[in-house]
């Protein structure tokens, strides 16, 4: 049985495999999505600001575009529905979405 | 008498329509939050008797902080006999958001689509009348900025046909059906529809039977079973759906990624690098002119008529020729307190000046942008920036700010650490002090006073954090709205309305407090007659007699004698009177505020540069004055908070100042081995800290998470099997 150490070194191989494989798209978390880069939410898992980030605009299927993050590295400000939304690390990292090869 | 509400997003320009609607000069902002509180006004109409009720901005009927809950409730509970729904054209998805879930009440409604100059501007085009249509209510093109079509939307509610009503959008047949189900409960379809979406919480003010709400959580629980997607997030993607396709029938736009003014403006002010110092320099800049030499110029020219308005009252008053204590009570309790609150009056419109022209141009939210990472380890979040801001003035309009958060939690420590950051009125006693004992290091001495309430305030917001608000996590999720050219109508009418709410208060809650301190001030016992005092026989007075009890207390804080502690305590009338109370109490003749450095020789007498250091560190840090007292107790709203954090309060003080005057009061070889050791130990207890908390780390995503196990935020473990999963359906099909 894999340790749950093993199981997060996995995925971040997994993950850096996929990235060398630039043709595929990519499923990730909205805090790994670079700024510049857009993408599709796929799925919002709990957090305590789930409700408001749905009614936000955030929801399967909306494409996201990450604007830019703020001088200390966080929060990050995204373009979600045609307006700027900011929202923290915290909360972008419950938030799985599917990179758009551009 | 037609009750008529006005809902909309925040910032979606609801006030400026509402100035427009009733002629009424309301200040608006370009921050989110600006309306705390309802405001109701007359409906500019000839034909209809209307009220009209402005209500906070709100995203959704889903609420997290405590305005919006004002502004759903209101809606939920159907207050209201017309909805004017403002709907932003320039985000038009996110706004009618809302609008499907108002459409939901059934409750008559005409939309106000705004900001149509800025869509015709970005050469877009919006078919309001299909949309109109797409809808089932009125949809009335307006720019309430620049008042047009603000007449076709009050003949639109003039002629609403009341007996008419529209239907709601329908979703699914799969969602309806639900909907149906709760329906049957519930009695109520708009209600089904927020049970729907918020569960339980939705019904939490409802009389509901105890059979049927049996029956209802069953059926919550089957009807769950029946989506493939997330219970809460069903209906807003019904409605996101529903409105993307009238969007693309209605809405002609514009790449939203092309680059806009506000981008280019962004890319500076909140550039990676820059940002930081151009904020620090901006901030620099709202202080130098409330703090600095202009500041101070036009405080003392204010001052200086002040004095002669009071002088002539006082004059007056003499002249009148009424009983001693009537006249006592006029020029003491009532002018004199007034006076100490209104010359402080200046400096505040300055800074709440600068601070509307941040507002309305935008670029308090960048600031909030900016500072949450830092503020986020306290606690707090980005936007408790603004109320720690303004407290650096007066911490009166600064606990009113507190609204604006998100959270209960967020807003008890906001308020709670606001009064420990020095306050304007609290340097008049650093002045004098530093000024007398510490000579050319004075400006240190004062400087380090502000650091050590900043320090104070930090502390204790992680200790609140740590202790009883173990949940506090200071929520951040805030719009961006875009820059605009701030109005000086605008900014002037912000600036008075916050200056006018700053003298009301000062005005009507104080005036009782500020008699009842002149009564224990001006009577006393004096050789056993009970009576009114001179000013200059304070000593014998109430208040001197309580002084003199409390001084045995006070003594281990470098109290020693009477003259400090009734200084002190009246200070709780308002900081700058300390300095004053100390003037007369040393028998100084003369304006020892409006020139301090008559008290030089009097305090180099009474205080060691320990004591004093120690008396400045109580005022700065003891109970703020009795307007900051008041407003407080007003946002925490319940004695138990408001009792627990003026204790709170004052063991802070005593303990810090305790300390500070015993450490400066031992020779500074003793000093320097305890300062070493401390440091040494603190060392060594971060060290441990550090290895603990690496030890054991699993996720290694998260920033500097101090868990070591029982991650509660996602588990990368459950997301890599959930997107395996899938993955493997996908593969399968």
């Amino acid at each position: 049985m894999l340790t749950q150490a093993n199981i997060v070194a996995l995925y971040f191989l997994e993950r850096l495999l996929t990235l060398a494989n630039k043709r595929e798209i990519l499923t990730m978390t909205l805090k790994e999505i670079l700024p510049g880069q857009s993408c599709v939410v796929k799925q919002v898992y709990a957090n305590n600001l789930r409700k408001r980030i749905i009614d936000m605009g955030i929801i399967s299927g909306s494409k996201v575009t990450v604007k830019k993050t703020a001088p200390l590295g966080d929060p990050i400000e995204i373009i979600v529905k045609g307006y700027s939304l900011t929202l923290r690390k915290a909360e972008a990292r419950t938030i799985i979405v599917d990179r758009i090869e551009e | 008498m037609l009750n008529i509400a006005l809902i909309g997003n925040p910032n979606s320009g609801k006030t400026t329509l509402y100035n427009e609607l009733t002629g009424s000069n309301q200040s608006v902002g370009n921050w989110p939050g600006v309306t705390v509180e309802k405001k109701t006004g007359k409906l500019r109409s000839k034909n209809i008797d209307a009220n009209i009720i402005d209500l906070p901005g709100i995203y959704s009927l889903s609420t997290i902080s405590l305005e919006e809950e004002i502004a759903a409730h209101y809606v939920t509970d159907r207050k209201m006999d017309l909805i004017i729904n403002i709907v932003d054209a320039s985000s038009l998805e996110r706004n009618l958001f809302l609008s499907l879930q108002l459409i939901e009440s059934k409750i008559p409604m005409v939309i106000a689509l705004n900001a149509m100059d800025i869509v015709e501007k970005k050469k877009e085009k919006i078919d309001y009348n299909e949309l109109s249509k797409l809808l089932g209510v009125k949809v009335v093109p307006i720019s309430a900025r620049n008042k047009i079509g603000i007449d076709d939307l009050i003949n639109a509610v003039e002629t609403y046909d009341f007996d008419k009503t529209y239907e709601p959008i329908r979703y699914s047949d799969e969602i309806e059906k639900t909907i149906d189900v709760f329906n049957k409960y519930l009695k109520d379809r708009f209600l089904s529809y927020r049970f729907f979406e918020d569960g339980i919480k939705a019904i939490d003010s409802i009389k509901i039977d105890k059979m049927d709400l049996a029956n209802l959580l069953q059926a919550y629980y089957d009807e769950r079973k029946k989506f493939k997607l997330d219970f809460d997030m069903i209906l807003p993607e019904a409605r996101y759906n529903k409105i993307l396709k009238f969007v693309q029938e209605t809405h002609v736009k514009t790449n939203p990624l092309e680059e806009t003014e506000t981008d280019r403006i962004d890319k500076i002010l909140t550039h990676k690098i820059f940002g930081l110092p151009i904020f620090g320099l901006i901030m620099f800049i709202v202080f130098f002119l409330a703090f600095g030499p202009v500041g101070i110029f036009i405080t003392d020219q204010f001052g200086w008529v002040l004095n002669q308005f009071f002088t002539w009252i006082i004059n007056g008053v003499a002249a009148l020729g009424m009983a001693p204590y009537i006249s006592s009570l006029i020029t003491n309790g009532v002018f004199g307190g007034l006076a100490a609150v209104v010359g402080f009056l200046p400096q505040l419109a300055i800074l709440f000046f600068a601070l509307a022209v941040l507002e309305d141009s935008g670029y308090m939210a960048r600031a909030a942008f900016i500072m949450d990472r830092a503020l986020r380890r306290f606690g707090l979040s980005g936007k408790s920036f603004i109320p720690m801001l303004i407290g650096f003035g007066c911490s009166v309009p600064a606990m009113a700010n507190t609204r604006t958060l998100d959270r209960d939690e967020d807003r008890k420590i906001t308020t709670m650490i606001i009064p420990f950051i020095s306050c304007g009125a609290k340097a008049p006693i650093y002045g004098v002090f530093a000024g007398a004992l510490f000579g050319g290091g004075s400006f240190l001495v004062v400087f380090s006073m502000y650091i050590l309430g900043l320090i104070v305030a930090i502390l204790s917001a992680i200790l609140f954090k740590k202790t009883i608000f173990k949940s506090a996590k200071g929520n951040y999720i805030m719009e961006l709205p875009e820059y605009r050219m701030p109005t000086l109508r605008n900014i002037l009418l912000h600036t008075w309305e916050r200056c006018k709410d700053f003298l009301v208060k000062a005005g009507t809650i104080l005036l009782a407090a500020f008699i009842l301190i002149w009564f224990f001030s001006y009577f006393g016992f004096v050789d056993g007659t009970f009576r009114l005092l001179d000013e200059s026989e304070i000593g014998f007075s109430l208040l001197g007699s309580i002084g003199k009890f409390v001084l045995p207390i006070l003594r281990p804080i470098g109290f020693t004698d009477w003259q400090a502690t009734v200084a002190m305590l009246t200070g709780i009338v308002a900081k700058e009177s300390v300095v004053g109370t100390l003037g007369i109490l040393y028998g100084i003749n003369g304006d020892v505020i409006q020139n301090g450095t008559m008290l030089y020789g009097a305090i180099q007498a009474n205080f060691t540069s320990a004591q004093a250091y120690a008396f400045m560190v109580f005022a700065l840090l003891s109970t703020p004055c009795i307007a900051a007292v008041s407003a407080m107790k007003r946002e925490l709203n319940s004695w138990k908070w408001f009792i627990f954090i003026i204790a709170y309060e004052m063991l802070v003080a005593y303990f810090v100042a305790f300390v500070i005057f015993q450490i400066a009061s031992i020779p500074i070889g003793t000093v320097l081995t305890y300062l070493i050791s401390g440091i040494v130990i603190i060392f060594v207890a971060m060290m441990i800290r550090k290895y603990i908390k690496n030890k054991g780390r699993v996720c290694g995503d998260c920033d500097k998470c101090s868990k070591t196990s029982n991650c509660s935020l996602p588990k990368y473990i459950e997301f890599k099997e959930e997107i395996e999963n899938q993955e493997g359906d996908e593969a399968n099909e």
